[in-house]
């Protein structure tokens, strides 16, 4: 409306422009630039114009047509939450009010979607330049028209959408919706069945389906008859143009950096650590500093070979649990000891990262030690670089059932030894496992039915009665979160981290102390509304993680800035 | 258009100002379908020059980079009609022979009757990597000219256009005036004549002497007449129009003095203006067609607010462009069609699409005898978009993924008005 108003104050119609009346040819193309930037529906006017938003969050009929999938495309890894479908339907519909609809005391509006295809216009994007190519290239030809609304698409080029209805959901969607909202109102949501527009629409492809076009939003009435707007002006002004471009896609979830959870020596961080990400597809393997991702130069083929293993899925990296900032205390500079061991999907032992000294790039050496677990799901690794030893705990076999077992991989002889849970002895579905140094003892993260879970297991006695002890249980303000790690101090401290969280909490820090007879009390719990890449790690006084999965970068949390947990986030402690 | 083709390969001089619609070009221009190159020896983007000698079109200043081949059997392939996907009987479609990564992304095309069974086509395709081209075929499928955008996402293209001599192109850009060309047959390029318009248009059609747009961003409709040289702009007072259907001498359209209360208009050569041609209160205009002899509309009740138009009735009058010379004859009920439906007329016969019932109806003018055709099924299940021509022997039509055609005497005796 302000571009409106200053240029043409008196004017009510689109303005015509005639090359005769401008004295340059640079005259006219800038009058007919603005033109383009003023006088179309995505302008802002003075009508109670919606403005709509197209995202992610929907979902689909059960049984939509989407496309082929393909997870052996994606590298599904465990610590990069799997493979999920992403939908992006969601339409946000903003309604809006005038100054002229307030002065005459507001009123309800019915609003209107209709859709156009773009798919055929060259780099068609979500920007009004492109919705202007839209309008006019010849493949296209999305025109629009006011008179075309309600019109029943007498060129078949704007097309009622297929939605989602309010209560019954997918069984009776609505077609052509209308909903009668307050002017000015909360924005609302609905979902786009955009797969009934049917293939002629649709781009498809491995793991991919979608359509490419505009929504357009109109008012098509408004129920107060005071307010003094025409219905001819409603139609030509009450509208929006925006990206009607819909899709559903099978790819790793959450973000597109995941970390590994190995650290290395970063002089610029205030902790002294950098965490190494991947992205899916990306070559280059990275550290998240403070200034953003920098490169780690991997030249080893063996390496190499190992990580791109680890990148494309098809081998599982199992990091150290000693914290860093020990190993980098603890390890002289010419001890050579294993960092790390690469798993296949299957558990069989691929590979194993050795370091002479910490600040060295661990190298990558084929390992084999035959006669281990074989992994189906839900089991708990860890490896311990003192001990110089893999553990495996628990999940569940074929046919769901649970293994109720550990294992114990020495690397010295390369011997495993299985370790079965005495009667009535369980572990649920194993989320997080580490091993920490002071005691001695694998700490666990399971599940059993609803409940969160903090045990240990005293690993070195093998798995005799009692050897597992429930620390404590978690409220279920823990749950909402897809990721969670065990994080073992320098000291006393002991954490677990939560993340990839469902809701607007997408992280959460919780910091345990030991005391001298291992007994544990919650010390501090903070929670943040940004996502992180990975397993944080624990310094003497803070967390190093890396924040925002699209640029990874190191950030940190003090211990002595974390508040005590609400009564609805403190766990049980159980007597141990 | 023929004669003006043979004087041309006659004249000594012709070889040194090669036309767009390639008169010198030794393999193809007039020749017959078989001569031009497969899709696989049609060249995409690889910039000027090459086999089928692209040049650059001298009207044309914008960066979209626009080009005309100088041999246009190498710069598409010969058309090729193909039987329709499901093999409904006397359809046929294009044989989709050139290089192309989408089911769509075709213009409206253009048709113009030759000789009996004999028809000069015009097609604009999207080619891979946002390169155009815009082929105009004889009526031996040969391409005669051939033109193209360079690979750019900026270029929006033009609806092609057929003349007895000569041919309707032009190049758009969001950034750039328009420029809408009318070609004569063995003409250099520099000879086109540009049309003074400037004007950004989503729809174009161009038949023999007219040329129309609807701009975009508006309701004007612009007319631009060969005969006199003129351009004529449609009234400001009306709040909507829709691109006219063109015949020799006149323009008919549905323009919208009130939304939802169309009404048929023209503009003809004779008085020089746009005027109102047929209101019939309480009962509205919903589509005007002619074919130079029949007036042909359908009028339709009020409609709601947001309903669809009520079903119709057909009417016919002898030709005419002047309001007070209309004879209205109410010939036959028709079916829900929504206004400014897809509807061709030509020798007596008149298509219109209702999407109502996905069908196009056929109504012979001398009978009111009617035909029912489904839109073909297709593997994209695509759309109709466009009824493009008609005559007594054939219909053209356009889907979202292909160009029809389909034998009129396939169509079986019809139905008289009831």
């Amino acid at each position: 409306m302000g571009a409106l108003a200053a240029v043409f104050p008196t004017l009510l119609d689109f303005p015509v422009l005639d090359r005769d009346d401008f004295n340059s040819d640079q005259a006219f193309l800038n009058a007919r630039a603005l033109h383009l930037a003023t006088f179309v529906p995505d302008a802002c006017d003075p009508m109670p114009a919606p403005q709509t938003a197209l995202e992610e969050g929907g979902n689909l009929p059960s049984g939509a047509t989407t496309f082929p999938q393909d997870p052996g495309q994606w590298p599904c890894l465990n610590y990069t939450q799997g493979c999920s479908t992403t939908t992006k339907n969601k339409i946000t519909i903003n309604p809006r009010t005038s100054p002229t609809v307030v002065a005459a005391g507001g009123s309800q509006e019915t609003v209107g979607l209709r859709w156009c295809d773009c798919k055929d216009t060259p780099s068609f994007g979500g920007s009004v330049t492109s919705r202007a190519k839209c309008r006019n290239d010849f493949s296209s030809l999305c025109e629009f028209d006011e008179d075309w609304y309600g019109n029943n698409s007498a060129s078949n080029k704007w097309l009622k959408l297929r939605t989602k209805h309010a209560s019954s959901g997918w069984t009776t969607p609505d077609f052509g919706k209308e909903w009668l909202v307050n002017a000015g109102g909360a924005a609302f949501p609905t979902y786009w069945d955009f797969t009934a527009l049917g293939a002629f629409y649709m781009e498809t492809s491995t793991n991919y389906a979608g359509v490419k076009g505009m929504l357009w939003t109109h008012v098509a009435s408004l129920s107060n008859a005071s307010v003094p707007i025409a219905s001819a002006d409603l139609k030509r002004f009450a509208n929006s143009l925006s990206s009607g471009s819909a899709s559903a896609s099978f790819g790793p979830q959450g973000q597109q950096w995941a970390a590994i959870n190995d650290w290395y020596d970063c002089p610029m961080c205030v902790s002294g650590v950098a965490q190494v990400v991947y992205e899916a597809g990306n070559p280059w393997w990275k550290t998240a500093t403070p200034s953003g991702p920098s490169l780690v130069e991997v030249a080893d083929s063996a390496t190499r070979a190992h990580f791109d293993a680890v990148g494309a899925g098809t081998r599982r990296h199992v990091p150290g649990s000693e914290p860093v900032s020990w190993l980098s205390t603890a390890l002289t500079a010419d001890q050579s000891v294993v960092r790390s061991v690469g798993l296949a999907s299957n558990g069989t032992v691929l590979s194993k990262l050795v370091s002479t000294g910490f600040d060295k790039l661990p190298v990558a050496e084929a390992l084999s030690a035959p006669g281990g677990p074989t992994l189906v799901r839900d089991e708990g690794p860890a490896f311990s670089v003192s001990e110089q030893r893999l553990y495996v705990l628990g999940g569940f076999a074929a046919g769901n059932v649970q293994k109720n077992d550990g294992w114990m991989l020495d690397l010295a002889n390369n011997q495993w030894r299985q370790c079965l849970l005495p009667a009535g002895e369980t572990v649920g579905t194993v989320l997080a496992m580490a091993y920490r140094r002071q005691d001695r003892s694998i700490y666990f993260v399971d599940k059993t039915g609803s409940t969160l879970r903090l045990r240990r297991w005293n690993a070195q006695r093998k798995l005799t009665s009692g050897v597992i002890v429930t620390l404590a249980t978690f409220p279920s303000s823990w749950n909402a979160f897809g990721k969670y790690a065990v994080v073992p101090g320098t000291g006393s401290d002991l954490a677990l981290v939560a993340w990839a969280g469902t809701g607007s909490e997408k992280t959460r820090f919780g910091r345990f102390t030991l005391s001298t007879a291992h007994r544990i009390t919650m010390a501090g719990l903070s929670k943040l509304t940004t996502s992180i890449v990975g397993p944080p790690t624990l310094t003497a006084d803070r967390f190093a993680y890396s924040s925002d999965p699209v640029r990874p970068t190191a950030s940190q949390l003090l211990v002595s800035s974390m508040p005590a947990a609400s009564s609805n986030d403190a766990p049980t402690i159980i007597a141990h | 258009m023929r004669a003006i083709l043979l004087a041309c390969a006659l004249l000594a001089g012709c070889s040194d100002t090669v036309a767009p619609n390639g008169t010198t070009s030794s393999g193809g221009g007039g020749g017959i379908a078989t001569s031009g190159p497969t899709s696989a020896s049609v060249s995409t983007g690889t910039g000027s020059g090459g086999e089928a000698e692209w040049t650059t079109v001298p009207w044309w200043p914008g960066p979209c980079g626009f080009e005309y081949a100088k041999k246009p059997e190498f710069g598409f392939p010969a058309l090729k009609w193909v039987d329709c996907f499901a093999k409904e009987p006397g359809c046929q479609r294009l044989d989709k022979n050139w290089p192309h990564d989408s089911p769509s992304g075709l213009a409206s095309p253009a048709v113009q009757r030759e000789s009996v069974g004999a028809y000069e086509i015009a097609i604009a395709a999207s080619f891979p990597d946002f390169e155009k081209r815009t082929v105009f075929f004889d009526a031996e499928g040969a391409p005669r000219a051939v033109y193209r955008s360079l690979p750019n996402a900026e270029c929006l293209g033009v609806q092609p256009g057929l003349a007895d001599d000569g041919h309707w192109t032009g190049q758009q850009e969001l950034e750039n005036p328009s420029k809408f060309v009318f070609q004569p047959d063995g003409l250099p390029a520099s000879s086109a004549t540009v049309i003074e318009t400037d004007s950004l248009s989503s729809y174009q059609r161009s038949r023999k002497q007219l040329f129309a747009i609807k701009r975009t961003g508006g309701s004007a409709i612009e007319i631009y007449d060969r005969v006199s040289g003129q351009l004529f702009v449609s009234p400001a007072t009306l709040v909507g129009a829709q691109i006219p259907h063109l015949v020799d001498d006149a323009a008919f359209f549905l323009g919208l003095a009130a939304f939802n209360e169309p009404e048929a208009w023209v503009w003809s050569r004779a008085r020089g203006a746009f005027e109102k041609l047929i209101d019939n209160p309480p009962n509205h205009v919903i589509d005007i067609n002619s074919d130079g002899e029949t007036l042909v509309w359908l009028e339709a009740p009020p409609k709601q607010s947001r309903g669809d138009w009520p079903a119709g009735t057909l009417f016919t009058s002898p030709y005419t462009t002047l309001a007070a010379n209309v004879v209205a004859t109410p010939r036959r009920a028709m079916a829900k069609i929504p206004a400014g439906a897809p509807s061709a007329m030509g020798s007596g016969h008149y298509a219109v699409y209702s999407a109502d019932t996905n069908l196009m109806y056929i109504v012979r003018t001398s009978d009111a005898y009617q035909w029912t055709l489904p839109v073909p099924v297709d593997e994209w299940d695509a759309p109709l978009n466009d009824v493009t021509y008609i005559d007594d022997e054939y219909l053209f039509y356009k889907t979202g993924s292909n160009v029809y055609r389909q034998r009129l005497d396939a169509l079986g005796p019809g139905e008289p008005p009831p």
